[in-house]
């Protein structure tokens, strides 16, 4: 084993070597690339440091182009017969050679991956390099990476070790790394990619060493390697069905959405805008009658809307109901790290929200050093321990100027100052949530916090002076769900509007036929004009072919055994899994009900083609109907592997009775006839009864 | 009673896809023996040592080597089993020394003197990097590391294919030098007699994939006979005979190659009326060409054809 470890480090090294130079030139640009060259990204959109969308984009190819590389340059030049045949012929277990090419492989492959990446992470992590702050964290859309390009290298193996066509059976353990790569790129949680990449790797390495223990017949391979190469198989087919998905949705028919939405205009006029695709179509009236006015017509119309935090959060449910919530990923740094949006240029100094740590920092751009933080104390040193702010502890922003709603008071903060206010509330708490309302009049523009309480809603201007209380009129447990907004520049605000929707702890049904209401006040919270909104129709999205059909030619295995997953996870606890579950049984029974109808049809239809066309092919009755469970069991996917993966037998003609026969049967199974023997030519020269002489006597 | 033989195919059956590559073979091979290996290119000779070594699967029948399946062969068997594959790849990368070394480290008996004797014998030092060898270096490099484990069976696959004649030479007579053990089987494939002659007591001829000879070096040369029939005109057209081989006419002459020639092949050819039938001694390479070339009449300088 040492020397066969040796022979492929010594044999590949120079592949690993120069996979580890370009891996690390590839990192090093991407982590020094800006998107506007000369501009500082203050707003950090496309990522932090080691979770930049450029340099995710080097760990994700190039980690699987350098696992794909390395493990076909360790298989294929050494696959020409004779000298695969010298290898293999030697007094070794075939399992103790793919160990050894493995190992060293592996070693290899992290000598490549490895070193470049934890240069990354050293230069993101230590001071003076980066003006934004590290935490762990960060590591895991790398280190997920790099995993996945560990899954390419087993599968260039298996690949490179299967016998047969490179645009057949032989693609498909790449096509199954493919797979995993789509669903590492796109889940959410970091656990979970681990599980998949772990288990793609491993039946990846199954099914290379069964295809090293025998190239040849599936039967022949061990039950472990067998069950592997068929879930190769089977996530080749879903990693063609991506790659599928993808080319459907590059050239197949757009998907079109269709939305109605109530705004106020700048000067304080209700309206219902239409989008499709994201682009105003329309702008009416309450009455569905279109405007005149030019600065509503659908081109112009955004630039003269009032910002009322609409697309952010809603505030002041009573029911403590969030409908927004901030959704974990771990590939993406606001994950670990917020950006705080202040709009003051040029800045010095930027503020980050550590997610994890609960606290603020603060870089000071020009010196890439961090120079104060903000935590449960308040402001401190750089290097200070942070005392985190409590969980409950909420807050919003507006440019450099923070809230923090508590319980019963809130704190604002201004961070260039590094100062804090505590101003005494309207009435008391609770504080059902903090909005931020932006409105701009030619030069001058303002910005409010408003606060939802019980009765009312106060109005903070940025430093924390109360400007008003607008009461509400309307019942807040039916219409809990505010946005507000407001007119007014400098200091002075001249209007106020608050529009009251349905409450999000009400069925979908109920609140898509209850109206809302705007209500317009001024200064002193007075009522000027109230306006009943009728409901909207829902949001429209055309049918989005590509999930219809691959909703529908699901396995059943994994359709079914995920809601099995689902109830087992939710009766342990697991409130996602729960959620998942009741929704798929609640709102979207009827989808369900559906699919799983075209899945067990289909199913069913697959399998019985498969019994058949086993039969006709003289499959044995066990393997036709071993086959024929797990079509019904994987569905198309299944098929593919029944045709592809299969020891599909040779036919010839029999001899005897003409029909076709498997030429590794000895019987004829219509006929019964065995193998006529080669026909006499009278040429042979047998002599049987020779006697041995010994070697080198004849010399 | 027969000692178990080394090597046993029990009717041996190979496609590839639907092309019969070996059909039905049958063979053993005594221990003791030399067996030479021979057939045309493409005859299903690497392909039967391929299965024999568990290297390929058959599709229908089964062999054993040292009573062992040959698909499940034990690292124990395969210690016992010295196999050269044509091509004689080694790792260019590597030194002679490091060659050595490194298959030295799998097996079980390694004797450094035969290694040294066979690099020797070719003018190899320790040192020479072995992507720097000339082909008949390199073919001596394999077999003192085929060599050197001491195997009980050697299995060389046209272990002389593309050496020049000195280098052939060379490659033969170290292998039997070294391997002159009374307990030693060797197969060993070619499609040169020449070379086989000089080492095998016993040769297998594979034709089209079916065994068309088993037998020893000396019964084939005596099996095969050439004859040359002289007329005074035309020669009449060749008769259909058992085991003819091929014929050859001209002018005024028909020359046959006749395996397995009895008294009633005699007979046939008096038949012919010919003015004088000429028994003439064949090499025993001109006899392997007749028995494994083109089967049936060929014909040079025809008057009729001429004159058509």
């Amino acid at each position: 084993m040492k020397s066969l470890i040796w022979k492929e480090w010594r044999e590949n090294l120079k592949w690993a070597l120069l996979a580890m130079v370009a891996l690390g030139a590839a990192e090093m640009y991407a982590l020094y690339h800006t998107q506007y060259p000369g501009q500082l990204d203050i707003y950090h959109t496309s990522g932090i440091t080691i979770c930049k969308k450029e340099f995710l984009m080097v760990t994700t190819f190039g980690s699987a182009a350098v696992g794909l590389l390395l493990g076909l340059l360790q298989i294929l030049p050494e696959l020409r017969k004779d000298q695969w045949a010298a290898l293999l012929h030697r007094p070794v277990s075939r399992g103790v050679i793919f160990a050894g090419k493995v190992l060293a492989g592996l070693l290899l492959y992290a000598l490549a991956t490895v070193p470049p990446f934890l240069l990354s992470v050293w230069l993101a992590a230590s001071p003076g390099h980066f003006a934004t702050p590290f935490v762990p964290d960060m590591v895991l859309p790398g280190a997920a990476d790099i995993g996945t390009g560990c899954v390419y290298y087993f599968a260039a193996i298996a690949m490179a070790l299967q016998r047969d066509k490179w645009a057949g059976l032989k693609a498909f353990p790449v096509l199954a790394a493919l797979h995993l790569s789509y669903f590492v790129t796109s889940n959410d949680l970091f656990y979970v990619v681990v599980e998949a990449a772990i288990l793609m790797a491993l039946a990846l390495l199954v099914a290379g060493w069964a295809t090293m223990l025998h190239q040849e017949k599936l039967h022949a391979r061990p039950w472990a390697g067998k069950a592997a190469f068929l879930a190769v198989v089977f996530y080749g087919a879903c990693g063609m069905g991506d790659v599928a998905k993808s080319i459907f949705e590059a050239v197949g028919p757009a998907v079109h959405s269709r939305n109605s939405e109530y705004y106020v205009s700048d000067k304080g006029v209700p309206l219902r805008v239409t989008t499709e695709d994201n682009v105003t179509v329309s702008v009416t009236d309450l009455d569905g009658k279109p405007f005149s006015d030019s600065q509503y017509q659908p081109g112009q119309v955004r630039s003269h809307l009032l910002y009322m935090n609409s697309f952010s959060s809603y505030i002041g449910d009573s029911h403590g109901w969030h409908p927004w919530r901030f959704q974990p990923r771990y590939r993406d740094s606001r994950d670990f790290i917020w950006s705080l949006n202040a709009y003051d240029h040029p800045r010095f100094e930027q503020w980050f929200f550590l997610v994890n740590e609960r606290s603020f920092v603060c870089y000071l751009v020009a010196e890439n050093k961090a120079v104060a933080k903000l935590d449960a104390r308040g402001f401190q040193p750089a290097l200070a321990e942070p005392m985190p702010l409590p969980p409950e502890c909420d807050w919003s922003e507006i440019g450099d100027h923070l809230i923090f709603p508590g319980g019963k008071s809130a704190s604002f903060v201004s961070l260039p100052l590094r100062t804090s206010t505590e101003p005494p509330l309207p009435e008391p708490g609770p504080i059902f949530g903090v909005s931020t309302a932006y409105c701009q009049k030619g030069n001058e523009s303002m910005a409010v916090f408003g606060m939802a309480l019980s009765r009312g809603m106060a109005v903070y201007d940025r430093k924390g002076a109360l400007l008003t209380t607008l009461p509400y009129h309307q019942d807040m447990d039916r219409w809990g769900q505010l946005e507000m907004g407001f007119i007014g520049a400098g200091n002075l605000a001249e209007h106020f509007y608050l529009i009251y929707q349905p409450s999000e702890w009400i069925d979908k049904n109920t609140r898509s036929s209850m109206p809302s209401y705007l209500e317009e006040m001024d200064v002193h919270g007075q009522v000027l004009h109230t306006w009943t909104l009728p409901p909207l129709p829902p949001y429209h999205q055309s049918r989005n072919w590509k999930d219809f059909i691959a909703k529908r030619i699901q396995s059943p295995a994994f359709f079914f055994g995920n809601m099995g997953y689902q109830k087992i996870g939710a009766i342990l606890g697991s409130k996602r899994l729960g959620n998942d579950l009741a929704r798929q049984l609640g709102q979207d029974r009827r989808q369900t009900r559906e699919i799983s109808l075209y899945v067990a049809c289909l199913s069913v239809a697959l399998a019985g083609i498969t019994f058949l066309w086993a039969r006709r092919v003289h499959f044995s009755q066990s393997r036709a109907w071993a086959w024929t469970a797990f079509v019904l069991l994987f569905n198309i996917a299944g098929f593919i592997a029944f045709r592809l993966a299969s020891d599909w037998p040779r036919l010839v003609a029999c001899p005897g009775c003409r029909s076709k026969r498997p030429i590794h049967e000895n019987e004829c199974p219509e006929c019964g006839t065995g193998w006529p023997a080669p026909p006499a030519e009278g040429t042979e020269i047998m002599e049987h009864n020779a006697r041995a002489v010994p070697a080198g006597a004849g010399v | 009673m027969n000692p178990a033989p080394v090597i046993e195919i029990d009717h041996l059956t190979k496609y590839y896809g639907k092309r019969e590559i070996i059909r039905d073979l049958s063979l053993k091979v005594p221990p003791g023996s030399i067996y030479g290996f021979l057939g045309r290119n493409g005859m299903g000779k690497t392909t039967t040592i391929r299965i024999l070594l568990g290297l390929e699967d058959p599709t229908r029948g089964s062999s054993t080597v040292f009573g062992e399946d040959s698909r499940k062969l034990s690292p124990e068997t395969r210690a016992r089993i010295g196999y050269l594959p044509e091509g004689h790849h080694v790792y260019g990368w590597m030194t002679v020394r490091e060659c050595g070394r490194f298959q030295a480290s799998f097996f079980p008996k390694w004797n450094q003197d035969i290694f040294e004797t066979v690099i020797t014998h070719f003018r190899l030092t320790d040192k020479m990097k072995t992507g720097h060898l000339s082909r008949g270096q390199r073919a001596g490099l394999c077999l003192a590391l085929t060599l050197a484990p001491e195997p009980e069976l050697l299995v060389l696959d046209d272990p002389a294919l593309g050496l020049d004649p000195v280098a052939r030479r060379s490659l033969l007579q170290s292998m039997l030098y070294v391997t002159r053990r009374p307990d030693r089987t060797i197969l060993f494939s070619s499609h040169l007699l020449s070379d086989v002659e000089r080492v095998a007591d016993r040769i297998v001829v594979l034709d089209g994939g079916v065994l068309r000879a088993d037998c020893t070096v000396e019964t084939f040369r005596e099996r095969l006979r050439h004859y040359v029939l002289k007329f005074r005109d035309t020669p009449p057209p060749t008769p259909e005979m058992p085991g003819l081989l091929e014929s050859f006419r001209t002018d005024n002459e028909i020359a046959l190659t006749v395996a397995n020639p009895d008294a009633e092949t005699e007979a046939s050819l008096a038949g012919l009326h010919p003015e004088s039938v000429n028994p003439v001694e064949m090499t025993l390479e001109d006899a392997f060409v007749s028995y494994v070339g083109e089967r049936g009449e060929k014909s040079f300088f025809i008057k009729e054809q001429t004159r058509k």
